[in-house]
């Protein structure tokens, strides 16, 4: 029942528009006299997974993705930074089905940073491939690009009823109309997790990040997890570790920082 | 650059949104934020919630860390709780009808006002000796306005408190009723089983349990190093379930219960089952004798005889051996679970159906046990019972309209889908007052057209919806209420995991419009009524009412007030082989052979005479002991199978709860849902799409015997030939009252089980017309 920080760094957020544009105040500091830097990454246990959804409804709400609407919707152009992908093959009754929660994949060596002509994507210090929505001109270079599909284009001026709007995050900016979007990782929950963690004096553990990305956090299956790649203590380091463990298009060379578990084999 | 012009163009309009920094309220300081602990109100899951309230606004629904249900996670429905909450479509308070019904034309009132002339018209009903002529449709399965009901209407005097049951859950509740005697949904100890096999039920989808089983599911598979729990889920249509199973066995619609029952042969055949169970705590199993010496039939002649699995092969298209390896399977990975929840038993045989499918728990020794099933442990108190006055006593002898009780449903609690008929014929009598509460029946009934013409036909009709659904656009009387984000009491979840459960559900902003939560209707209504109903009424309010459920029952008092202060949940230890609480049965152990059903048919039929002739009226093929034991007949469907060539498959997606939530957009467009997401659509098999000419996207009309309705067509290779998949819950928002279509639910027939009265989702034969 007490106020918490958040919601001076919401305001921080809402007069910096893009949030990429927020001085990081850990990764900030030069290599050696801070933190060790981080790496982060996601592992997404499909054997957990029952395909509810709850990700991506948590993402919506989190990140003020606005709904796409019938007309929208129908034409592809529904935006969802954590999507849920389904295949099906077979005939009945012998079938098949396959369900991918799909956020952004933060290569390692991305295709879409390299293409963007105006400078407006790029990987953080600390791995995330961010989006500064008021330097994109929209030219989708970076969409296609993208062998995932994980960057989705602005067709329409973002709205909601008014009532509606009263349940919009003070701490997440909304893109315009006519700019490329995509997941962030949350990293405006990461810029705040540290804050906390440096206001009580102490550094950051995997506790504090395991669930922090609104997906992982909402999964009824506790099937995303969160962490530090670059500590190899961390739970998503050993996830990544298991003979269940696979990146997706992995020939591609793009080292993606999502890492799915499965049992059986993953076809594509 | 490489930039397209016309991107770029479009990127550099201007940038408006979002709102300008909105003022704070009053008792808010500027960037103050509060985390609110509640309890979820979307299903009656009874998930715990945290909500950030950022400025006097709720921003986000999040888990509750380490509740006993979901434990920090949250599904898809939980967190729409927002949208609820801000929905523009609200109704701001009370409204009186200002025009013709359905004509949209309303009148602000005050909640003096609404109150006053509600019991008006209810205080003139009973003086006139009518007082069983008033009927409340209650569409919340459990809690305390439910109870503020019954309560009212014991103190009002009508026999008519109409649930939802019979629509729900009835066919699984039933069968717990009748074989262990308790009247609640069990529990089921997940972490420690080891094999779960769920006919039907759609688990990861929507049941009771969906946010539970999601955690329990994947502690079952990865929680424990070396220890995979398999489960085996057996339904027609390759669902989410279904492909989320370890296992997927393809059935025949409506056999479940023969399949339960040849799994049940061979257990007996092979001496597969628990013996000291079964002799120990099991009654009917063997052939027995009663006190007049008739010698009654036991459970294993009837699977012994009746269901070797090569018949049960033919009725259920579940080979033998599957029959064979799933009977050998349940009784090597003990303890086990046979699962008969949700709609997977809603047919004409339901209540034989979900008989047999508990009878498997019984075989393998699974009730009360660690792994198994538990009977739930209420920790909430009752109210001292009301006490009826003269009138109302005469009121409550009034025959009930759901036929609960009556030779309409000997064996059931009522069935609702009974109600269009009783009004439009006015037998047995006519109904004069028509309350709604959480309740839809136009859209989420069968026979939604025969829903509309029977509440026209009612003098008096009130809604407590707080969004204008197509029941209540034919109201003459709204009072909304609050919703669940806006409100103050204590609930009781589901059983779950069998831990019992007590939730805080608080308001975590103040009432956004100028409604009021139907608790303190009720007792508004019942002291404005005076002496006779305001004397069951003691309490101030709503609030106090529910409090006093709560702090009357000593044992628990005080680590219960403090618990649930602090966190909005407090839960107790699951307990294990009370075999007192989980058998209130004649024999006082689980019984095969139901004797509360056998004296319920000898009380409504005097003579055996009688009672074939009333099965054989109402098309039951099964007659004598079978009628008390779990047993399997084939399912009664509505239309000629010559002009209906298609099977309506009704399913729960992961989007449905009561009702269904096409008024929340962030459900409506679940990616899963696809380019088709904001449309009504139907799920047909390719080689049936490819003999119809049909594609995906394509409208197409679905005609019943109860109606049609113009959908869109998925082409989708998990709905099975001859079958049209339709989702529960889909339909138009904002709802029209002059849609001429059958919207929601209503193409489905009002068939039930006709002893039991479980409605019946698989009754209607449907066909297909392509779109001129």
């Amino acid at each position: 029942m007490s106020p918490t920080r958040r919601g001076f760094l919401g305001e921080m957020a809402r007069a910096a528009v893009g949030v990429g544009l927020v001085p990081d105040p850990v990764s900030a500091k030069s290599p050696g006299e801070g933190p060790v830097r981080h790496k982060w990454g996601m592992v997404i246990d499909l054997d957990r997974c029952t395909g509810c959804q709850a990700c991506a409804v948590a993402c919506r709400a989190e990140n003020n993705i606005p709904v796409a609407g019938l007309v929208d919707t129908e034409k592809g152009r529904g935006i969802f930074w954590m999507n849920l992908l389904t295949t099906s093959e077979g005939t009945y009754p012998d079938l098949r089905q396959q369900f991918l929660p799909a956020p952004c994949n933060h290569c390692e060596d991305p295709p879409c940073t390299k293409v963007c002509p105006v400078g407006a994507t790029s990987q953080s210090e600390e791995g995330i491939v961010q989006q500064i929505p008021d330097r994109c001109i929209g030219c989708r270079l970076c969409e296609v690009s993208c062998p995932y599909t994980r960057r989705y284009f602005n067709w329409t001026e973002p709205d909601w009823p008014e009532e509606l709007r009263e349940q919009l995050n003070p701490d997440v900016s909304v893109r315009p109309h006519g700019v490329i979007e995509k997941c962030l990782f949350c990293h405006h929950r990461i810029r705040s997790v540290k804050e906390r963690v440096r206001a009580e004096g102490r550094t950051l553990t995997d506790a504090d990040v395991r669930r922090l990305p609104a997906c992982a956090e909402s999964c009824p299956a506790e099937a995303i997890v969160f962490g530090d790649l670059n500590d190899p203590r961390s739970e998503v380091s050993q996830l990544a570790e298991s003979p269940r463990a696979f990146r997706l298009l992995e020939e591609l060379g793009t080292h993606p920082k999502v890492i799915y578990l499965r049992e059986a084999k993953w076809r594509e | 650059m490489a930039a397209s012009g016309a991107a770029a163009v479009a990127a550099c309009r201007k940038y408006t949104g979002p709102a300008p920094v909105a003022a704070v309220p009053m008792g808010w300081h500027r960037g103050e934020e509060r985390a609110i602990a509640t309890t979820c109100g979307q299903c009656p899951a009874g998930c715990g919630v945290t909500v950030r309230v950022h400025e006097g606004r709720a921003v986000k629904i999040t888990g509750t860390r380490d509740h006993p249900i979901n434990g920090g996670g949250l599904g898809p429905k939980g967190q729409a709780g927002l949208q609820l909450l801000y929905h523009p479509d609200r109704i701001r308070g009370p409204l009186r009808r200002a025009g013709p019904r359905g004509s949209g034309r309303w009148t602000s009132i005050t909640w003096d006002e609404a109150i006053g002339a509600l019991a008006g018209a209810l205080s003139h009903l009973r003086a006139r000796g009518d007082s069983h002529a008033l009927v409340v449709v209650d569409g919340e399965p459990r809690g305390p306005v439910p109870r503020l009901w019954e309560r009212f209407l014991t103190a009002y005097g009508s026999p008519n408190h109409v649930s939802h049951a019979s629509a729900t859950d009835a066919g699984h509740l039933l069968a717990v009723g009748f074989m262990q005697g308790v009247e609640a949904p069990p529990g089921y100890d997940w972490a420690n089983t080891e094999y779960v096999l769920g006919f039907g039920a759609s688990l990861f989808e929507s049941s009771c349990q969906t946010i539970h089983m999601a955690r329990a599911t994947s502690a079952m598979r990865r929680g424990q190093p070396g220890k995979r729990v398999k489960f085996v889920h057996v339904s027609p249509r390759f669902s989410v379930t279904a492909a989320k199973a370890d296992e997927w066995v393809r059935i025949q619609p409506a056999t479940y219960g023969a399949l339960a029952l040849g799994i049940a042969h061979v257990l007996v055949r092979d001496a597969l089952y628990d013996a000291e169970f079964v002799r120990e705590r099991t009654f009917g199993f063997d052939q027995w004798r009663d006190e007049r010496g008739r010698t009654h039939r036991g459970f294993r002649d009837l699977v012994l005889n009746d269901y070797p699995p090569e018949k049960v092969a033919g009725i259920t298209g579940v080979p033998a051996a599957t029959i064979e390896r799933l009977a050998r399977e349940m009784s090597t990975n003990r303890p086990a679970i046979a699962l008969a929840e949700g709609t997977g038993t809603a047919a004409t045989n339901g209540l034989g159906t979900a008989m047999a499918i508990h009878a498997l728990n019984g075989l393998v020794g699974s009730i009360e046990k660690r792994g198994g099933i538990l009977a739930r442990r209420s920790v909430l108190s009752s109210w001292s019972p009301a006490e009826p006055d003269a009138v109302a006593r005469r009121g409550l002898a009034a025959e009930p309209i759901d036929g609960r009780g009556t030779v309409a449903c000997p064996l059931g609690a009522g069935a609702i889908q009974a109600l269009p008929e009783a009004i439009l014929t006015g037998r047995p009598y006519p109904v004069q007052a028509l309350i709604l509460y959480r309740s839809n029946p136009v859209f989420s009934k069968p026979e939604g057209t025969r829903w509309a013409q029977a509440i026209q036909k009612v003098p008096l009709v009130v809604s407590c919806s707080p969004l204008p659904d197509e029941s209540t656009l034919w109201a003459d009387l709204v009072l909304p209420d609050h919703t669940y984000l806006e409100r103050w009491e204590i609930v009781e979840p589901a059983a779950s995991s069998g831990r019992p459960v007590v939730g805080l559900r608080q308001p975590v902003v103040p009432p956004r419009h100028d409604t009021m939560a139907t608790g303190d209707l009720v007792i508004r209504l019942a002291r404005a009524l005076g002496p006779g109903v305001a004397d069951a009424f003691p309490w101030s309010d709503y609030r106090q009412a529910t409090t006093e459920l709560l702090t009357s029952n000593a044992t628990t008092k005080t680590g219960l007030a403090d618990r649930l202060q602090q966190t909005g949940v407090w839960s107790g230890d699951q307990a294990f082989e009370r075999w007192d609480e989980a058998f209130s049965t004649p024999s006082g152990k689980f019984e095969f052979y139901s004797q509360a059903i056998a004296s319920r048919l000898a009380a409504h039929f005097p003579t055996e005479r009688a009672l074939d002739e009333h099965l054989a009226g109402r098309g039951v093929l099964t007659r004598g002991d079978d009628l008390c034991l779990p047993h399997w007949e084939p399912a009664q469907l509505a239309g000629d199978p010559r002009q209906y060539p298609f099977v309506l498959d009704p399913y729960r997606g992961n989007n449905y709860a009561e009702g269904g939530f096409r008024h929340l957009p962030w459900l409506r467009e679940l990616p899963a849902s696809g380019l088709l997401a904001w449309s009504e659509t139907v799920e047909i098999n390719p080689g049936d799409a490819q003999r119809l000419g049909v594609h995906e996207g394509d409208s197409i009309w679905i005609e019943s015997p109860a109606g049609e309705r113009r959908v869109r067509v998925r082409v989708r290779v998990g709905a099975a030939a001859g079958t049209i998949g339709l989702p529960l819950g889909n339909g138009p928002w904002p709802p029209t009252p002059l849609d001429a279509g059958t919207a929601g639910h209503g193409l489905m027939v009002a068939l039930g089980d006709p002893l039991a009265g479980i409605l019946a989702h698989h009754a209607t034969r449907v066909r297909v017309r392509k779109e001129a």
